[in-house]
């Protein structure tokens, strides 16, 4: 320890406000590579006292020191602020720093998170705006996913407008910016089971309307994830309330045939999974029932010709015979026609 | 995103993998050559979240030893990766013109290989696949490390399909030992050493055997040497034996080994020479690229044009001629207002008896099937919290009411985690009970 005192005599408060300090004047300078390069040597030390070096080990009262620095001097907000003006390597530590203080716990809570939701939530809104700006959107992203598994962090974005944004910003037509928006939105939609099944129940018809939209994306990428998280939805049971609405709606269902009948094998079978809910469903709509009568024939054409064997699942196998069965009982259209 | 894709002129194809090829390309704007990876996402049943991530990992390496990340495009069915093109081709290929490379050549370039890996081991990332293919030379005779994770998989012919199909040879024996995982960035240090031997040699070791059975030996054999070549120096030999520790925590880490002596090389190692002189054989040899295993697809400007064979080109699904009728003017009532499908389906079957989560598909989430023993089938609030809010009123303390307050919260929150609880445990106390008054009768 006296080693790490002597190579960095800063107090870690001292060393805070220095990198504060430093931050700041990043904001009000075009040519900031001087406070960029000493933000970066501020940001090395405080790595240095969360995870420590071969030499050595992180000593609590000194992070402990740290966080209360941070806390009160809004460093966090500040980094955040002027991630974009750091430089590639720095986002980095911002990244450690982040997720170290969400970890660290004092009794069972978890004062980062506190600080978050009821001191600063711009820091959060800032996060969420990140798939707007190229250069920070993947770290902010990765930040933002680290909050997330905190339920209340997760509970205030999906009542936030903002969440909305999220379906459009996984459509960027920047690739690693839309398909990190989307690994947010899937984290956003899956990992707090109960707080999601509240959130769809309440917002049915946004959501589908939503979600409906990412099905039709031409985006083959988009498509196949969003159908992914459409599936993974279907199979959570606490999500029933909004799986009864959701297998009794037509549009639903056709979105789901097209899908179905894509060129692509992996679209089919994704959709497969979603399907099969809509024809094994006790009490059909009506208008489910009429729409799936009525593609009879489609339908067995289909499972003709449904290629699953190379995917190699005995499951799935057993599933589409299922299926098939079931529809095969579907009364014909020519005999209803004619009764 | 096709405006993306029109900005790159392709050229040739210069690689070939399980997950597509890989071609050299023009960038209209910057008159860069680039290299663009195209891996076909239909081509495998594999989740593309997979690839995705693997994608952003790479978005997030900036260093000079290793291959740059540009940008990614989908195209249909495929993504474009645009990566660094790098002119001078791969170290394997040098080795395939000059057959093996001298101590200091060998020296320049796993240094340049040796700060790669240090750079992606500080990244926490394991390269996997560490061999002279996946070292590659600029033009002006820089050293990148290549194809690590998905841009590894698209052009290694390699494990992803549950067999060991190409070169296990650089494998570290605890590679191939606990083969789901279970190693660590030591493992690229040993496939480092044998690199070694192969740039020196020309071959790695046992390459003359059968790759299968080569996977048994590596991890019996006395790790490999260069003891018995008189021509090479200690400093190369030591070099090697550190690299092939088969314990991996007795192998020093890419950081260490950078400070020996093999590695601290003197300017001009002539790769300059070499590479032209590989530039010229290349070039008798495959004039126009290599042939790609898939096709590119349509409207992709290209100077030439490949026809895949049949049975590797990617096929429209028939299905994809079904003409759906979405109209919904007709009903058609069947059987009274009740489904015909309730029979036996293995969908529902299950649920009333079983709440595990084992294997998804043999749960429906839908419409629990609840026989109507209760007017509206809700045991939450018709049985379970009627009862508790009397047993509340009973309670005499305010503590007791607490109490009983908890426990209707619990249930609320049991039925809405596993729907149909409530119904189970009303069912199976009223069947209690009733046992109970019977045997009380007898």
């Amino acid at each position: 320890m006296a080693f790490l005192f002597k190579r960095n005599p800063k107090t870690p408060p001292d060393l805070i406000r220095a990198l504060n300090e430093q931050v700041v004047k990043l904001d009000q300078t075009i040519d900031n590579k001087k406070y960029q390069d000493e933000a970066a040597r501020y940001l090395t030390q405080v790595k240095l006292i969360l995870h420590g070096d071969d030499d050595n080990d992180p000593q609590p009262d000194q992070i402990s020191q740290l966080a209360q620095e941070v806390y009160s001097s809004d460093c966090l907000y500040l980094l955040i602020y002027s991630l974009k003006k750091l430089d590639f390597d720095s986002r980095k530590d911002v990244l450690i720093l982040f997720s170290t203080l969400l970890r660290r716990q004092t009794g069972n809570k978890s004062p980062t998170v506190d600080y978050l939701i009821n001191h600063k939530p711009e820091i959060l809104i800032m996060l969420l705006r990140g798939p707007e700006n190229q250069e920070i959107g993947l770290i902010s992203g990765q930040i933002l996913r680290d909050c997330i598994k905190f339920e209340v962090i997760n509970r205030f974005i999906l009542h936030h407008q903002i969440f909305w944004n999220y379906f459009k910003y996984c459509q960027i037509s920047i690739f690693e910016i839309a398909t990190d928006a989307f690994t947010t939105l899937h984290d956003l939609l899956t990992i707090h089971k109960k707080l999601v099944s509240e959130f769809l129940a309440s917002n049915y018809d946004t959501f589908t309307v939503q979600i409906n939209q990412l099905l039709q994306s031409k985006n083959y990428v988009t498509k196949r994830q969003s159908v992914r998280l459409l599936a993974e939805l279907v199979l959570q049971r606490q999500n029933q309330y909004f799986l009864n609405k959701y297998f009794d709606d037509t549009n639903n269902l056709k979105l789901i045939m097209l899908l179905l009948s894509d060129k692509s094998k992996n679209l089919q079978i994704e959709a497969f999974h979603i399907f099969k809910f809509f024809v094994a469903k006790p009490k059909k709509s009506q208008k489910v029932l009429d729409i799936l009568i009525k593609n009879k024939e489609n339908f067995l054409e289909l499972f003709k010709n449904f290629d699953i064997t190379y995917a190699n699942d005995s499951n799935l196998i057993e599933e589409r015979d299922y299926i098939l069965g079931e529809i095969q009982k579907l009364p014909d259209i020519d005999k209803i026609r004619a009764a | 995103m096709s405006e993306g894709i029109s900005n790159y002129s392709i050229q040739k194809c210069i690689g070939r993998g399980n997950f597509g090829d890989v071609y050299s390309a023009i960038s209209q704007s910057s008159g860069e050559v680039v290299a663009i990876k195209v891996v076909h996402l239909d081509a495998s049943e594999d989740d593309v979240a997979v690839f995705i991530q693997e994608i952003q990992l790479l978005s997030r390496m900036r260093s000079n030893y290793v291959t740059k990340y540009f940008e990614t495009f989908v195209n249909q069915m495929s993504i474009w990766i645009v990566m660094e093109y790098c002119g001078g081709g791969s170290c394997s290929d040098l080795l395939k013109c000059h057959k093996k490379l001298n101590e200091e050549v060998v020296g320049y370039i796993i240094r340049g290989a040796m700060l790669g890996l240090n750079y992606l081991h500080l990244q926490k990332k394991v390269h996997r696949d560490i061999k002279s293919a996946n070292i590659l030379l600029t033009n002006d005779g820089s050293v990148k490390l290549a194809d690590f994770g998905v841009s590894g998989e698209i052009t290694m012919t390699n494990m992803k399909r549950n067999t060991f199909v190409g070169t296990p040879f650089w494998m570290a024996p605890e590679v191939i030992k606990r083969r789901n995982g279970g190693y660590d960035e030591k493992a690229d240090i040993w496939s480092m050493g044998i690199t070694v031997i192969e740039l020196v040699t020309g071959m790695p070791p046992l390459a003359e055997h059968d790759p299968m059975k080569v996977l048994f030996t590596i991890p019996d054999n006395k790790p490999p040497t260069l003891d018995r070549y008189s021509s090479l120096t200690v400093n190369i030999k030591d070099f090697v034996k550190y690299c092939l520790r088969k314990d991996p925590t007795e192998r020093p880490t890419a950081k260490v080994l950078l400070h020996h002596r093999f590695l601290k090389i003197r300017r001009n190692v002539g790769i300059l020479q070499l590479i032209s002189e590989r530039d010229k054989w290349m070039e008798e040899k495959y004039a126009h690229g290599k042939k790609p295993k898939y096709n590119l697809g349509k409207n992709i400007p290209q100077a030439e044009k490949y026809y895949s064979s049949s049975s590797d080109s990617i096929v429209e699904s028939p299905s994809s001629k079904i003409q759906w009728d979405f109209g919904t003017q007709k009903s058609f009532h069947v059987c009274s207002s009740s489904s015909p499908l309730t029979s036996s389906s293995p969908l529902t079957n299950n649920i009333s008896s079983s709440t595990a989560v084992s294997s998804p598909p043999n749960q429906s989430p839908v419409d629990l099937p609840h026989p109507p023993k209760v007017g509206s089938n809700n045991y939450l609030e018709e049985v379970i919290i009627q009862c508790l809010g009397k047993v509340a009123q009973r309670a005499k303390t305010s503590d007791t009411k607490r109490t009983v307050e908890m426990l209707a919260r619990s249930f609320i929150s049991c039925e809405s985690m596993h729907p149909g609880m409530c119904e189970a445990i009303v069912e199976e106390i009223y069947l209690q009970i009733n046992e109970l008054l019977a045997n009380e009768k007898q």
